[in-house]
């Protein structure tokens, strides 16, 4: 295959659709060699923003452009359909095309792009090589496929044919665990051999933190943060971001620099008053077996419900006067012997709670 | 996977009736029916011209209503509106109306003095009624209900998911319909075309309207039969198994999808990734 990636370009949406009362308002923009990852609970919109990238569906107001050409402008406005946008798509459930074998569903990209000058099938092979695949398997049709063959079909054809972007609607869907744990990385290096932008949609908090460069948060329609993940765990904007980073989110009475939470009293650094949200990222909480002395201002003894060993942390959930989770090092969890149903002294600074009016 | 179960008692009574209701006709025809001579009868010159004319005949009608059908059921599929629940009425018309009234209203469009009448003798260089086209047309008229809605339905049951993915792969909808569409549609497709021809060979009421029953030109095998009835009662018989093997070979191709549940195994469509 002879990609012309020589120009890549960058895609950019900013649109309005509605459908009935629910109206998506998304603004989306993935530069090249950049995986956006749009993430959000189900019913967020995120499949409606890949169609309408895709061309599959056309937006009511706002446009959508590639490399700063109009694919969208909206009623009335300029429309390139899907089949002329060269957009690599891997569409939610795979799609393939259950009448054809796995060569021909990866062949028929090229076959459709250019009819007639020349044969596709030997890019097709390499295209199935290329994301792993035996090419004994290329004359199998998708019904003989496993899970995993055929989420790999899928994404060879959504490579095959000099895509200019690619669009992935929860690739990692419909393959089992042990499966996806082997595609995780080979997804990773595939994405990131490919120079055009990224856009992956999925409701799965760990393949949106292992894929994004930036994460694009829907919720309701709206996009509520955009922004690194670093940037997210920074100050996250909803509940949903928090949980998807894995931060600790309470709602609690503010009282000066006292919030009461449940029945615990947390110590806050700034001043507030009423109802709001407290975010603690789970690498500031401390643990230590007796009553800490010194700097923190807030420490509780909790029960230990969880030990759950991460890539290079370990993740504590407590339980008691505040569910807690801390992110400790393995060493941590060693040097304090944590074990389900022990009690814990846990400590977090003032300075690292975070305290947002609701 | 044999699952029996007790069929209860106030069923069993009417269903043996219905049965023995069923097939009373065929065995009436089958004890009646001068074996000696069937073979004899049915090789007969009359008959051999009306088993041809209903074999062509009812061809190329089917073949027709797939052609003007299968678009008429890809629009009708491709979406809600009231114009389409309004040409939905008009397809299904033909199914409810007697098969007389569609050869009245077909004379009466097409005929010599008809609608339409002037323009297709100037085209054709001849009316339709009483020529073998003629008949083709009525047959037509009543065979391309069953194939609209057997493809609409089978057109509409392709997962669109499939259709949108070989758009964003370059696609346009002529391909997309031919290469994906269709093929994912052919057992539906397949079955309707069947149950069109086997309509168009039984067709009898708008064909003797239209058409007329001329020996060798518009005569099919139902109308011989009903003109056989008085003056030779035998060959009427000998042609009426002729019609009922024939309908029967029909049902026996199309077993697998109208009756999953009588061969044992199922009806297995193509394996697809859903």
């Amino acid at each position: 295959m002879t990609p012309d990636w020589t120009n890549a370009l960058g895609l950019e949406a900013r649109f309005e659709v509605a459908r009935g009362t629910f109206v998506l308002d998304v603004a989306i923009r993935a530069e090249p060699s950049e995986t956006v990852v749009l993430v959000g609970p189900n019913g967020a919109g995120k499949s409606t923003v890949l169609r309408v990238l895709a061309g599959l569906e056309r937006v009511d107001r706002g446009s959508v452009l590639m490399g700063g050409d109009t694919l969208d402008g909206g009623i009335g406005g300029l429309f390139v359909p899907a089949e002329h946008r060269r957009f690599g798509v891997l569409p939610q459930g795979l799609a393939l095309f259950p009448h054809l074998t796995a060569l021909e569903n990866v062949a028929y990209g090229p076959r459709s792009r250019w009819p007639g000058t020349r044969d596709p099938r030997e890019e097709a092979l390499d295209a199935l090589v290329r994301v792993g695949l035996d090419a004994d398997i290329a004359g199998r049709k998708p019904g003989a496929l496993s899970g995993g063959q055929a989420q790999r079909v899928a994404l060879a054809r959504a490579l095959a044919g000099a895509p200019r972007a690619l669009l992935l609607d929860e690739p990692l869907s419909a393959v089992d665990a042990s499966t996806r744990s082997a595609l995780v990385p080979e997804l990773s290096s595939w994405l990131a051999a490919f120079p055009g932008p990224r856009i992956l949609v999925t409701h799965d908090a760990s393949d949106a933190l292992r894929f994004a460069d930036r994460i694009v948060a829907l919720e309701g329609g709206r996009v509520v943060q955009t922004g690194t993940r670093d940037e997210l765990a920074r100050a996250p904007r909803s509940r949903y971001v928090a949980d998807l980073l894995g931060l600790n989110v309470f709602e609690g009475e503010a009282n000066g620099s006292t919030v009461s939470v449940g029945s615990a009293a947390l110590t806050v650094a700034g001043e507030a008053d009423g109802p709001v949200t407290v975010t603690v990222h789970p690498r500031a909480v401390a643990l230590f077996r007796a009553r800490p002395e010194g700097s923190p201002r807030n420490a509780l003894e909790l029960e230990v419900a969880t030990v759950e060993p991460g890539a290079s942390r370990v993740r504590v959930a407590l339980t008691g006067a505040l569910d807690l989770v801390a992110e400790v090092t393995p060493r941590a969890v060693e040097d304090l012997g944590l074990v389900p149903g022990q009690h814990v002294w846990a400590a977090v600074k003032a300075t690292e709670i975070r305290v947002e009016p609701l | 996977m044999d699952v029996r179960r007790p069929l209860a008692l106030p069923l069993l009574v009417p269903a043996l009736v219905a049965a023995l209701f069923l097939a009373a006709p065929l065995v009436g025809l089958a004890l009646r029916a001068p074996w000696s001579t069937v073979l004899e009868r049915a090789t007969s010159d009359p008959l051999l011209a009306a088993l041809r004319l209903s074999l062509v005949t009812s061809t190329w009608s089917a073949a027709l209503a797939f052609v003007l059908g299968v678009p008429l059921a890809a629009w009708l599929a491709s979406g809600r509106s009231p114009a389409r629940t309004l040409v939905r009425i008009l397809v299904t018309l033909p199914l409810v109306l007697p098969p007389v009234v569609a050869g009245v209203a077909l004379l009466l469009a097409f005929g010599r003095a008809g609608l339409l009448g002037g323009s297709i003798e100037l085209l054709f260089g001849a009316a339709l009624p009483f020529t073998t086209l003629g008949v083709v047309v009525a047959q037509t008229y009543v065979a391309l209900p069953f194939l609209v809605l057997a493809a609409e339905t089978g057109l509409r049951g392709v997962d669109r998911n499939v259709q949108d993915a070989a758009r964003t792969l370059g696609a346009g909808p002529w391909r997309v319909f031919r290469t994906v569409t269709l093929p994912l549609a052919r057992p539906a497709l397949g079955a309707g075309l069947l149950v069109a021809w086997a309509r168009a060979l039984g067709e009898f009421g708008a064909t003797i309207t239209f058409a007329g029953s001329l020996e060798g030109t518009t005569r099919t095998l139902p109308l011989a039969v009903y003109a056989a009835l008085e003056r030779e009662p035998d060959a009427a018989i000998a042609l009426s198994l002729v019609l009922v093997a024939v309908s029967a070979l029909v049902l026996f191709l199309l077993r697998r999808r109208w009756f999953p549940g009588s061969t044992g195994q199922d009806a297995a469509p193509e394996g697809g990734a859903r």
